[in-house]
């Protein structure tokens, strides 16, 4: 699935049809910024994931046409994007001018499964995914490690155990409960379940109720409680009055408002340690697990500070996980006595409002305003609990109320006391013979509920397994890659790993200077950071199963110096021998190193043209050289041009001068990157006159010619290159011939016959360096 | 493991253990778990509605048999 060549008709800042000639070789691109490398790179990562990430924004359009399509295409100009691959299958996307996609292909599996993150690298993406936070890390390498439908799995499960509590109303029930144990207390103490069966027969009798043929108790009681009510509803006012101060008198808020107070002492004392000591348990925990070998005898346990096994290591992570249940348990039971109190606060509220309590509210300026305090407060808890906070509020207002009320139904007739009694007897005997039904649902509803956290964590932990075995092979390809692109760096040990006690995070840990570090952005500089991003893009890219499709790399190498960009041509070769890699650059000292580096026979090289217009378009170097850069300079500014000419020599002489191992009184490495052309003209020109050779008939003569282009451009660097870079006074006839003199003296060192280099073949035996076809040779050694 | 559920061969063993660690659970709640994550897609969770719906069937299948050993 290599790719053979890439097409693009008006799309970015293509115009009509430019080709990307890769042949299902390995290819390196050299354009200026904005002559549009990156637009072939869009066309892949479009066919990819139909999309170009860097293109979403608001501005683009709801199919980003305004950033696909070249904004200067014609009415009949179509955009179309194609892919050929080596096997000769192809994929062809054509777009609408709504940036609508009609995409036809015959590529097998189609271009749009693969993996994007596994293809294609771009500079901002090495650098961004360093910075990006443990979550960030985490998103960002989760898909590729193939594992994001078990993470979306992991979180459907979370989200659905909360929606089990909320469909089961498991809150309601547990404080259903434990309002009917405060009511059965207060009604019946001790009796047996027996006995508070035959007080609701009582109830029944009473009110001549009988239990009928398919129905229980508690039936009969809703219908013997709907008998009373409507015998309320039919009583004087008088005798309403009394019902209503009867029931509000029997609220049981002191009780509730101590069990609440209770159940939140317990809380906080259990839950408030375990808060503070499981930080620093889990974080101990999170820095010793990956150091715990199974041999290990002892060590010093981080958090307790004594020497321990690896058992009661373990040991000890139980206790935790058993306080956190017990928190837990008490968390559900201060929830039902919020749950509780609230209730008991929205009957006070119901009476209070009542138009028979209205003359008792009334006559009372104290408690008509607790009547709207209470108000407020249930008000203010909405559909939830009412706040904790309110409980002093709630001891006074509330609990006075109630009290006046029950003092006051002291004196009810005995007819309202009793139709009062007898409501609240009944609707406790009904609560009483449904507690076994609602603790069963209740139970059943945690039940399944338990269950669920636990496939969620097992799905984690399933999650956490499978990547670290993944993240192991890549952190291991990431030494590797790191040890040859920052040999000389004292960073060893660089590992992915994903923090202890966390469930979505991942880092990059590494030892600096012999100091473990659990994040490169605490110690490296930006360039080891980007170079570090490139290596585990790389690592990544080793791990993907698909060896047989290509690598895009766009423009990664900006923050690295001159030597680490060196040191990443070995590892394309080296690394990624057997893969196509499609590498584009906008430097061009690089590209110029690059062809010097990396083996022709699996490398092409090619040059943008600098970008001109959307109606031109991006367009081929014909020549195939830098100096076109300059070229373009010339109508508008001929001294830049004359400048550029110069900095092309600069960089393209000193690698000649390193190729053919000329003697110069400075080393290779970054010294070199202070010699300027000139300088180095006055010993390669020497050497050129007794070294260079050329074929004529059956033997080897002294190259005159390339001698005198050497000489010729020599000569013009001198008077036209320095005048371009400092006074700036060059025309554009002298710039023109300064880079026409130029080109032909780097041509110098290419054979005509095979249009190789002279350093192509290495004859060790002869001291020579040639050219493939051998027309070109160069001698070398001590004798010249 | 429930029977009959369609498994994913990567739920297979977070499913088993989950499982094991809940015997008073029934198959019927199992495999209508097992089935419901086999159908979670890659690129976003479960929506509220599929949430409630799901949760629905859960509890109504954890009431219909009597928990069982699996």
């Amino acid at each position: 699935l290599k790719v053979s060549s890439i097409t693009l008709s008006w799309f970015r800042g293509a115009a009509a049809g430019i080709t990307l000639p890769a042949n299902g070789k390995s290819l390196a691109v050299y354009g200026s910024n904005g002559a549009g490398k990156s637009s072939f790179v869009d066309a892949l990562e479009y066919a990819i994931q139909g999309k170009v990430d860097h293109l979403s924004h608001e501005y683009s359009g709801k199919r980003q046409e305004h950033g696909l399509l070249n904004t200067h295409r014609g009415k009949s100009d179509t955009t179309r994007i194609e892919i050929a691959l080596a096997d000769k299958a192809s994929r062809q996307l054509t777009f609408g001018k709504d940036g609508a996609v009609t995409s036809v292909g015959t590529d097998k599996p189609p271009i749009s499964e693969w993996d994007y993150r596994r293809t294609i690298l771009r500079q901002d993406e090495v650098s961004r995914f360093i910075s990006a936070t443990k979550g960030d890390k985490y998103s960002a390498l989760l898909p590729l490690l193939g594992l994001a439908t078990m993470e979306q799995a992991a979180e459907s499960l979370r989200l659905l155990a909360k929606t089990i509590d909320e469909s089961a109303k498991t809150k309601e029930l547990a404080g259903a409960l434990s309002f009917m144990e405060g009511q059965r207390a207060k009604h019946f103490g001790a009796s047996t379940l027996e006995q508070i069966a035959d007080a609701g027969q009582d109830i029944l009798a009473h009110y001549a109720v009988t239990v009928e043929e398919g129905e229980d108790l508690g039936q009969a009681l809703a219908r013997a409680l709907a008998a009373i009510e409507a015998q309320v509803t039919h009583a004087s006012a008088a005798q309403r009055r009394w019902v209503t101060i009867a029931e509000l008198g029997s609220v049981a808020l002191a009780a509730g408002l101590e069990k609440l107070k209770g159940s939140l002492v317990a809380f906080a004392a259990e839950a408030q340690p375990l808060l503070d000591e499981q930080l620093a348990v889990l974080s101990a925990a999170g820095q010793l697990a990956p150091l715990i070998d199974e041999n290990t005898v002892s060590f010093v346990c981080p958090a307790c500070g004594r020497d321990i096994t690896p058992t009661t290591f373990k040991e000890h992570i139980a206790a935790e996980k058993l306080r956190l249940e017990r928190v837990i348990a008490l968390r559900d039971v201060r929830d039902a006595a919020l749950y509780e109190v609230t209730q008991g606060v929205a009957t006070i509220v119901r009476c209070m409002n009542k138009p028979e309590l209205a003359a008792w509210r009334e006559e009372d300026v104290p408690r008509r305003e607790s009547a709207d305090a209470l108000q407020r407060i249930l008000t203010a808890a909405g559909r939830d609990s009412i706040d904790p906070k309110e409980i002093p509020v709630l001891e006074v207002v509330a609990v006075e109320l109630v009290e006046a009320a029950a003092i006051a139904a002291r004196a009810a007739p005995p007819d309202a006391a009793r139709l009062s009694a007898d409501k609240d007897i009944a609707s406790t005997v009904r609560l009483i013979l449904e507690a076994d039904a609602l603790s069963a649902k209740l139970a059943n509803a945690r039940r399944v509920r338990e269950y669920v956290e636990t496939a969620e964590r097992e799905v984690r932990a399933e999650i956490r397994t499978r990547a670290t075995a993944v993240i192991d092979a890549i952190s291991k390809d990431v030494r590797t890659l790191w040890s040859v692109l920052q040999p000389e760096r004292p960073i060893k040990d660089i590992r992915l790993y994903m923090p202890e006690g966390t469930y979505k995070a991942l880092d990059v840990r590494l030892t600096f200077h012999g100091v473990n570090q659990d994040s490169p952005r605490l110690t490296l500089s930006e360039g080891l950071r980007n170079s570090l991003g490139l290596c585990i893009f790389l690592a990544m890219a080793q791990q993907q199963p698909h060896h047989n499709r290509p690598l895009v790399l766009d423009d990664v190498i900006v923050s690295l110096d001159r030597q680490h960009r060196g040191m990443l041509a070995d590892v394309l070769v080296n690394y990624f021998g057997d893969r196509q890699v499609l590498l584009f650059t906008h430097d061009r000292d690089w590209f110029a190193e690059l062809r010097h580096m990396l083996p022709a026979s699996d490398w092409t090289f090619h040059t943008l043209l600098p970008y001109e217009s959307p109606l031109v378009g991006i367009r081929w170097s014909s020549t195939g050289s830098s100096f076109d850069d300059a070229r373009a300079l010339l109508a508008a500014r001929p001294d830049s041009a004359g400048n550029d000419a110069r900095k092309i020599m600069d960089s393209q002489l000193m690698l000649i001068a390193e190729r053919l191992q000329l003697h110069l009184p400075f080393v290779r490495g970054e010294k070199n990157e202070m010699r300027m052309a000139h300088t180095l003209l006055e010993y390669l020109v020497p050497a050129a006159k007794k070294f260079l050779q050329i074929r004529a008939e059956k033997q080897h003569v002294g190259h005159k010619d390339a001698v005198a282009s050497l000489e010729d451009a020599a000569k013009r660097l001198a008077a036209w290159g320095n005048r371009a870079s400092h006074t700036h006074d060059v025309v554009r006839p002298e710039a023109d011939s300064l880079i026409t003199s130029c080109e032909k003296a780097l041509a110098a060192f290419s054979c005509t016959e095979c249009s190789k280099p002279v350093w192509r073949a290495e004859v060790k035996a002869s001291n020579f360096h040639q050219c493939e076809c051998g027309a070109l040779r160069w001698r070398y050694g001590k004798d010249g | 493991m429930a029977e009959n559920a369609v498994v994913p061969p990567w739920y297979e063993a977070p499913m088993t253990r989950t499982c094991a660690k809940h015997p008073d659970v029934n198959s019927a709640v199992k495999s209508r778990l097992i089935t419901a994550l086999a159908e979670v897609p890659d690129s976003k969770p479960l929506s509220k509605s599929d949430l409630a719906a799901l949760a629905t069937d859960l509890l109504n299948a954890s009431e219909i048999t009597s928990p069982s050993v699996e």
